[in-house]
């Protein structure tokens, strides 16, 4: 019997080593070789959710340029992988280097996964092209290969907070040096950055910082949070949380009648569409501050960004067909992918040398992508033509309420209906 | 004063979900002797199944409750039957490193059949509030710890003052012996986990309107059970409710006073402390 298994088992390994062998792409004769990218997402899991979405807009992206020739006449495959935490995106970023011998990664959508990711691509020499993960870790960590096309966590959390204390403190009739504010966060890089550049700009416009906690993804009951919320009575609460997080904290200060004047939430999970269709009504007034997203197409001058832009949302709610809108986070993976492979790679001397695709990225200078900003790397890999914008959920949608230049409504609900204190 | 009533309120009705969840297990590893690693993915699969009956039939989980009980007790069996009963005399690593793959294919057979989505079951009870003076409580967690009280307690009842409780007791004490009184061990055992996985699976009823269904849900319920059980005795019921409502008061009060992010810590700190200075459980013999 023993002899039997053991005769099985090498008959397995053997058929599958064959199979696995035979089943990679061949490269029929006279064609360009394929240029790989990787996609390395949370596909299952928490994040599962926008993961995907990332991931089909990615394939989007890889579509559009493989129907414009590919890069440099090189069709593009993409090779995805599920990432549900650092340590699986770590493996599966260490599989498609090694394994699959990809050029280039899209990811990540959590910092924690993009860090895990940085460490294995970047020291292989292959880029890591991030348009999730905004903790600032990632671009002070002297990756050579790391780009960033989205701003930092620390802008963001300021931006936010500057909104706060320059046109949130007039609605409410206060002066800044009398708004009270709390923050809250998950405990992550990401948490942590964004919660950080928010308390500078807090205390640098002389609100006052009435509180600050930071808590596990994991937590079940958030009373005890929620209460140390009552017993400050903050006038604006600044979280940063993701959507299952942000929907059991709304929920909670709902039931303990701690609801602040405004909420206003720093990316991510308050800017899921699944946050605003769960809490309902209630969302309304409630801030998610990001990228821009769901911009009006007369934003873009031009023709041909607009026409993709337009053709991108098409082909992703065609796929994501119980959504009104494509999330910010499935436009900001379709803004690095699309702009990597259209527009910076075309520019590298040669393809498999990341020496020269970095060169490419730096010297690529754009004033507009299809999120609604440009292009202009730093040496660090920051993108510093990224901006953050002042979003508010209005009827379950996502409207733009700031920058002047790129806003499409006014805030409303400031103070919330549904305040406490 | 106010803010630390309602921290204790807050922590007790946790901690009566936690309990639940707990006396399942401890009751699995007390008469069987089975270490079960896959216990929060039951948890996990109620609260599917109470998401899609709400869902299809829109019966809200309250009213799905018998339905949806009656699936994880069929559950329990199947995975006794074909599973458990095979490592019943195996070491516990055995058990555990089964159960801990067992947990891994339920999480991803969820995953496979029902995405990664948030199922959120938003009834009016989800968000409706009891007000006591100045105590605000949640009517789902309130109706969840009511119950799940009831139901621990019920558990306690039936093993001391019931024939069948009797004899779950007395293979608990010494199978052999047991068996040669005439109890069959088997049955048994497949009670046990039976009852186990459906007291469980009414813990994941009962939060399914507070939290969402998602594959990993179960997760962090499937430790802290271990660290209730540990807490409050492996085989110990009364040890897994105080041991519940101990882990849910801690995490409350840890939370509020020290800060959110030391609730896991503060629960941890003393079932290290559990297992060094007493070993066999707050409850357990020894």
């Amino acid at each position: 019997m023993k002899k039997f298994l053991a005769v099985l088992l090498i008959l397995v390994l053997v058929l599958g080593t064959i199979t696995g062998c035979g089943g990679g792409a061949e490269e029929p004769s006279g064609e360009a070789e394929p240029f790989k990218v990787g996609a390395i997402y949370p596909l299952s899991g928490a994040n599962a959710l926008l993961g995907n979405q990332c991931l089909d807009a990615v394939q989007i992206a890889v579509d559009f340029v493989n129907e414009k020739g590919g890069v440099q006449g090189r069709p593009v495959e993409l090779v995805s992988a599920d990432a549900p935490d650092p340590t699986a995106a770590a493996t599966e970023a260490g599989r498609l280097v090694d394994q699959v011998g990809v050029k280039v990664v899209f990811g990540s959508l959590a910092s924690g996964n993009a860090l895990a990711i940085a460490g294995v691509t970047d020291k292989s020499g292959v880029v890591l092209v991030e348009s999730g993960g905004i903790a600032d870790a990632l671009t002070d960590s002297n990756f050579k290969y790391v780009y960033r096309i989205l701003d930092k966590g620390g802008l963001r959390g300021a931006v936010g907070a500057e909104y706060v204390g320059t046109s949130i403190v007039d609605t409410l009739g206060i002066a800044p040096a009398d708004a009270k504010v709390f923050i809250i966060h998950e405990e992550s890089s990401y948490g942590e950055s964004v919660a950080n550049g928010a308390e500078a700009k807090v205390k640098e416009l002389g609100m006052q910082l009435v509180g600050r906690a930071h808590y596990n993804t994991t937590i079940t009951d958030m009373s005890a949070l929620v209460l140390q919320i009552k017993q400050a009575q903050p006038d604006v609460l600044l979280t940063v949380n993701y959507v299952n997080d942000a929907i059991l904290l709304v929920d909670t200060l709902k039931q303990l009648q701690a609801m602040p004047k405004v909420f206003m939430g720093l990316g991510a999970g308050t800017t899921d569409p699944n946050f605003a269709m769960t809490v309902g009504a209630d969302s309304d007034g409630f801030f998610c501050t990001d990228m821009p997203t769901n911009l009006p197409l007369d934003v873009f001058e031009d023709e041909e960004m607009r026409a993709t832009v337009e053709a991108f949302r098409e082909a992703f709610l065609a796929k994501n067909t119980n959504l009104k809108n494509a999330s910010i986070a499935a436009e900001a993976a379709f803004a690095g992918a699309y702009t990597f492979l259209n527009n910076i790679l075309p520019n590298a001397a040669d393809l498999d040398d990341p020496e020269t695709i970095r060169t490419a990225a730096l010297e690529t200078k754009l004033d507009m992508t299809t999120l609604g900003f440009g292009w202009d790397l730093g040496e660090d890999g920051q993108n510093y033509a990224a901006g953050a914008n002042i979003n508010q959920w209005q009827g379950g949608s996502v409207v733009t309420v700031a920058p002047e230049s790129l806003k499409n409504g006014d805030a409303i609900n400031v103070p919330l209906p549904i305040a406490n204190f | 004063m106010e803010q630390v009533i309602q921290v204790f309120v807050s922590g007790l009705l946790s901690g009566g979900i936690y309990a639940l969840a707990s006396v399942g297990l401890a009751l699995i590893f007390g008469i069987a002797g089975l270490v079960n690693f896959a216990h929060g993915e039951y948890l996990m699969l109620a609260m599917y199944f109470a998401f899609w009956m709400y869902g299809i039939f829109s019966l809200d989980p309250y009213q799905s409750a018998l339905i949806n009980l009656a699936l994880m007790a069929i559950l329990g069996y199947l995975t006794y039957k074909f599973i458990m009963e095979r490592v019943l005399d195996s070491s516990h690593s055995i058990q555990m490193l089964l159960t801990l793959g067992l947990s891994m294919v339920l999480q991803n057979l969820a995953l496979m059949l029902w995405k990664a989505d948030y199922r959120n079951t938003r009834i009016a009870m989800t968000t409706s509030t009891l007000d006591l003076g100045p105590l605000h409580l949640s009517t789902a967690r309130v109706l969840a710890f009511v119950v799940a009280i009831a139901a621990s307690v019920a558990l306690y009842y039936f093993l001391q003052k019931t024939y069948t409780g009797a004899a779950m007791r007395a293979v608990a004490q010494n199978g052999k012996a047991a068996q040669l009184m005439g109890i069959n061990l088997k049955k048994t055992y497949a009670l046990t986990f039976v009852i186990g996985i459906t007291l469980v699976g009414l813990a994941g009823l009962l939060i399914t309107p507070i939290y969402p269904a998602f594959p990993t849900a179960g997760a962090p319920y499937g430790i802290l059970c271990f660290i209730v059980v540990v807490i409050g005795g492996l085989s110990s019921i009364p040890g897994a409710i105080f041991g519940g409502l101990l882990i849910g008061l801690i995490e409350s009060f840890a939370g509020y006073f020290i800060g959110p992010a030391f609730q896991q810590a503060a629960y941890f700190l003393l079932f290290i402390l559990v297992l060094i200075f007493k070993p066999s459980g707050l409850f357990g013999k020894g």
